[in-house]
């Protein structure tokens, strides 16, 4: 990769990936893989289905890329097919829940435990780690609205449409979320801050 | 403090989803009062941490995605299908053995001929001629 490539646009790398350009997407990746995968971790809580999620926006990026409308919105449209990934995945662990559980299936579930890898990694970052604990409290479309505020950079309009909810709607979903952080971490200790 | 009766819409603020109009109320309410300056405050270090807490994450997501590429997919399908016709090949192969082993005047068994029959002896006789005669004999022999 040569300094030039590093330093072209996202949408003049999106259209080189449209001609099948591999290196092209290995620079969208290093660009763009730290927030995908935060989103999907903060917004499935298990670290496995993040970078499977992850790896899967990607993989879709090359694919729909001839589809991508050049207009220097590619975070947008990057993390709408984020956004639309976990919800699937949020839908399909849903369904999971009501099915007989076998060994299987319930490693894919509702239930996957939470794993914080990255934290345990950070000594000392203990508020990291409470922050991705009081994450993990959240019902599930203020975890996606959040995810898609916070990592992806959406407007509230862009996430209602993701949502099918009004501006009004994802603002309201956003306060309540940012509401009960607060709450959590100063319950957890983290007072000062909060 | 007795809680705000329309509370300012601050994360919006922060978020940069409000009209210049509803910025600029925001920012006249902050001037005012305290309580939504220190809330104002509190939502920037929740940023602040949010971002920094995934920072030291060791990710590099390309190898496994390189590998799901459909491009190497098929590259992949060119070599599997390769694989499936050299094995069809060699199983054909075993079978033709098979069978000529098994039954009819085969090629091993023109050889064998070949071997008990006098005209390789015959000083005379060259080697193609030895066995384009034998040949002959063998397939009057398939006949009878």
């Amino acid at each position: 990769m040569t300094g030039n490539e590093r330093s072209l646009h996202d949408d003049e790398l999106v259209a080189r990936v449209a001609a099948g350009d591999e290196t092209a997407l290995r620079l969208l990746v290093d660009r763009w893989q730290r927030p995908v995968f935060a989103f999907f971790l903060r917004c499935l809580g298990n670290e496995e289905d993040a970078r499977d999620l992850a790896q899967e926006c990607f993989l879709k990026v090359y694919r729909h890329a001839s589809g991508y409308e050049a207009k220097g919105r590619f975070r947008s449209w990057l993390f709408r097919i984020a956004g639309n990934l976990c919800r699937s995945r949020l839908r399909r662990r849903r369904i999971l829940r009501w099915l007989p559980l076998n060994e299987e299936l319930s490693s894919v579930g509702p239930a996957a435990p939470r794993s914080f890898e990255a934290d345990a990694r950070q000594e000392g970052h203990e508020i990291g780690r409470a922050i991705e604990e009081c994450v993990a409290e959240l019902p599930e479309r203020q975890r996606l609205a959040f995810g898609l505020r916070h990592e992806g950079n959406l407007s509230y309009r862009e996430i209602g449409k993701l949502l099918h909810s009004s501006e009004s709607a994802v603002e309201s979903l956003l306060v309540r979320a940012t509401r009960h952080l607060q709450e959590c971490l100063r319950a957890k200790g983290f007072g000062d801050d909060f | 403090m007795k809680p705000h009766e329309h509370p300012p819409r601050l994360l919006a603020y922060l978020d940069r989803q409000l009209s210049d109009r509803q910025s600029e109320s925001v920012e006249k309410h902050l001037v005012a009062c305290a309580e939504c300056r220190r809330e104002l405050q509190s939502l920037r270090a929740l940023q602040m941490h949010l971002d920094e807490a995934l920072e030291s994450f060791e990710l590099d997501l390309w190898p496994d995605i390189a590998a799901r590429l459909p491009a190497r997919s098929r590259t992949r399908g060119m070599y599997r299908l390769g694989y499936a016709l050299l094995v069809l090949v060699g199983l054909g192969l075993g079978a033709f053995a098979g069978w000529t082993s098994a039954g009819g005047r085969s090629t091993s068994s023109s050889l064998d001929y070949l071997a008990e029959s006098s005209l390789l002896d015959s000083p005379q006789a060259s080697f193609s001629e030895s066995y384009l005669a034998a040949l002959s004999d063998g397939d009057a022999e398939v006949g009878q």
